[in-house]
């Protein structure tokens, strides 16, 4: 029994040092909180429904292989949950071996009864992230001027709404002139319309059951898009049964409307699964087209 | 020859040569032709596409958008024919804007015809049009009627493609529209109702076939909204496809290409073929 116990926290050791835990926000600036004391809620395996605060988790390349560029990734759930695992930690392993560090940001839920304002948390703490990755890009040995965020699902949508609205973050000091928007955007499966095309969950999780008509507009992210709107690749399924595949359309409409360069590349099955592992070897393409894609932003 | 001898019909029966103002394009082609590149009879599979070249229907870039993608197709197992069809700018035509269909729609007839002599399936018989030939595939995607005018065992053939592979397609003959391609084919003072019934996002219904849609976004001459449109069309209509857009790639995607992201147009494609090949 005794040495079960050994083996078993040598494992738990090796689990852990792949991956480095940040609490994003400076000790007492986290905005926007009830001062409550919550318990991180798994309700089952690598679906984490509460969490306390915000965090990062750093996936670095060995130092040999890493370039300069770095990826946050934002996991879906419908804003109700997190899957910090299939949607989070398996790109982040992905992107490494790419030579990209990657950070898996678990974002407070817009659920959580310690927010004031719900719909604010989340985008709170992506932008709150993309400060302090920049302002610490030295010590990754990557360029604040190559960050990026990669959201799925839902949070495609929060990759979203941080590339379009304004620093919301209330932090003060050195952190307050870092620029809170990303370099370029990857949305996979993407959350977009919060009107005709919902993904019905997401726009209750976030804005809460009875959202006036402008509010609605207003998180629709393909009413956000400008000429400022950083590059963006989207991925989408035809046949998505939870999130329509007319969301990214909308999206990319608007960013040709406003002239913003990206792509989008719409396969006819994935579902609302596209992943690192793929059941189409057409669907599969994604991960190819993705680097190619990186590749060139790299390379301006 | 796609013709049967005699019956070729909307022609004025005026005697033209083939005009090639320079190499590769052909400005006036009095009669249709096919050309096949069949792969060697061990590689070959059942699949055949017929490969409709662009030039704004009033020339045919024959070789860069035809034969060269035939050549690509042979690589993969795919029989391709490349069609050089009668262009609405001809004098010798009676109604300008259905000869390139009747041309296309007997082609497909053909190919169906004499599947077994290619070593082919009829049922796997796809078309690919790049800019004013994507507007033409996906004409005869859509339009149900036959404007053939054949009779005999011929007429009980379908003209409808069993897939389609539009790649910078010309779409929309109103907002988004090529001008050159409205004009070559409608005329220069075409009606609302005429640009609307030939601009094919309205044309798509539940039947239309499998699409797949390739676009540049900085694309010049035709512009992307051209595929958006056709696709929303499709998803509308439950009609299976994809549509692919690169940021780079303008109006040239090509067997060849500049970007690297661009060109992996070509494993998107094949591997969308295999799916429609299973």
């Amino acid at each position: 029994m005794k040495n079960f116990i050994i083996i078993f926290t040598i494992f738990l050791v090796i689990q852990f040092s792949a991956q480095q835990k940040i609490t994003v926000w400076p000790k007492g600036q986290m905005p926007n909180s009830k001062g409550l004391k919550l318990k991180i809620e798994e309700e089952k395996e690598g679906r984490i429904t509460k969490i306390q605060e915000a965090e990062l988790f750093a996936f670095l390349p060995a130092k040999e292989e890493r370039k300069k560029m770095a990826i946050i990734i934002i996991p879906g759930g419908g804003y109700h949950h997190l899957t910090y695992d299939l949607g989070g930690y398996s790109y982040a392993k992905w992107l490494n071996t790419l030579g990209i560090s990657a950070f898996v940001l678990n974002y407070r839920l817009p659920t959580s009864p310690d927010l004031k304002q719900r719909e604010i948390g989340p985008l709170q703490d992506i932008q709150a992230a993309i400060k302090l990755i920049r302002k610490n890009a030295s010590q990754y040995g990557i360029s604040p001027n190559q960050i990026g965020v990669l959201g799925t699902s839902a949070g495609g949508h929060l990759a979203a709404m941080v590339s379009n609205l304004n620093d919301v973050t209330e932090l003060k000091g050195d952190l307050e002139s870092i620029s809170t928007i990303p370099d370029f955007a990857i949305l996979v499966s993407p959350v977009i319309d919060l009107e005709e095309f919902a993904h019905k969950g997401s726009r209750i999780n976030l804005l809460g059951e009875n959202a006036s008509p402008e509010k609605i507009k207003e998180y629709s992210m393909q009413n956000r898009v400008t000429e400022e709107t950083p590059t963006t690749i989207l991925f989408h399924a035809q046949n998505d049964p939870a999130v329509p595949v007319i969301n990214s359309i909308l999206y990319y409409e608007a960013m040709m409307k406003n002239k913003v360069k990206g792509a989008m590349f719409i396969f006819p099955e994935g579902e609302h699964n596209i992943g690192i592992i793929n059941k189409s070897e057409l669907t599969d393409n994604w991960k190819k087209l993705c680097a190619d894609w990186l590749k060139n932003i790299s390379n301006k | 020859m796609v013709w049967p001898r005699g019956q070729m019909p909307n022609s004025k029966g005026l005697k033209l040569n083939i005009e090639e103002k320079k190499k590769g394009t052909i400005t006036q082609n009095p009669e249709t032709e096919l050309f096949a590149f069949l792969p060697p009879k061990a590689d070959r599979k059942k699949m055949a596409v017929i490969i409709i070249p662009g030039g704004g229907y009033y020339k045919l870039t024959y070789n860069e958008g035809g034969f060269q993608i035939a050549k690509w197709l042979n690589t993969l197992g795919i029989s391709a024919f490349v069609l050089n069809y009668r262009l609405p700018t001809s004098p010798d035509l009676i109604q300008r804007e259905i000869a390139p269909l009747q041309d296309i729609q007997a082609s497909i007839k053909y190919i169906r015809k004499n599947a077994e002599l290619y070593g082919i399936s009829p049922d796997q018989v796809g078309v690919i049009g790049t800019s004013a030939g994507g507007h033409l595939a996906a004409t005869v995607s859509n339009i149900c009627t036959d404007y053939t005018e054949l009779k005999g065992d011929w007429e009980s053939i379908s003209t409808i493609p069993n897939f389609a592979i539009l790649i910078s397609p010309v779409i929309d003959l109103g907002e988004f529209a090529h001008v050159d391609s409205r004009k070559s084919l409608l005329g220069e003072n075409a009606s609302q109702e005429k640009i609307s019934e030939y601009s094919m996002q309205n044309r798509v219904t539940e039947k239309t076939p499998p699409t797949l849609l390739l676009h540049a976004q900085n694309d010049k001459t035709v512009p992307v909204m051209n595929s958006i449109l056709y696709y929303r069309a499709m998803t509308k209509n439950k009609v299976k496809g994809s549509l692919f857009i690169f940021p780079e790639g303008e109006h040239r995607i090509g067997i060849t290409n500049k970007s690297e992201l661009t060109d992996n147009w070509k494993k998107l494609c094949s591997d969308w073929l295999k799916n429609m090949g299973n």
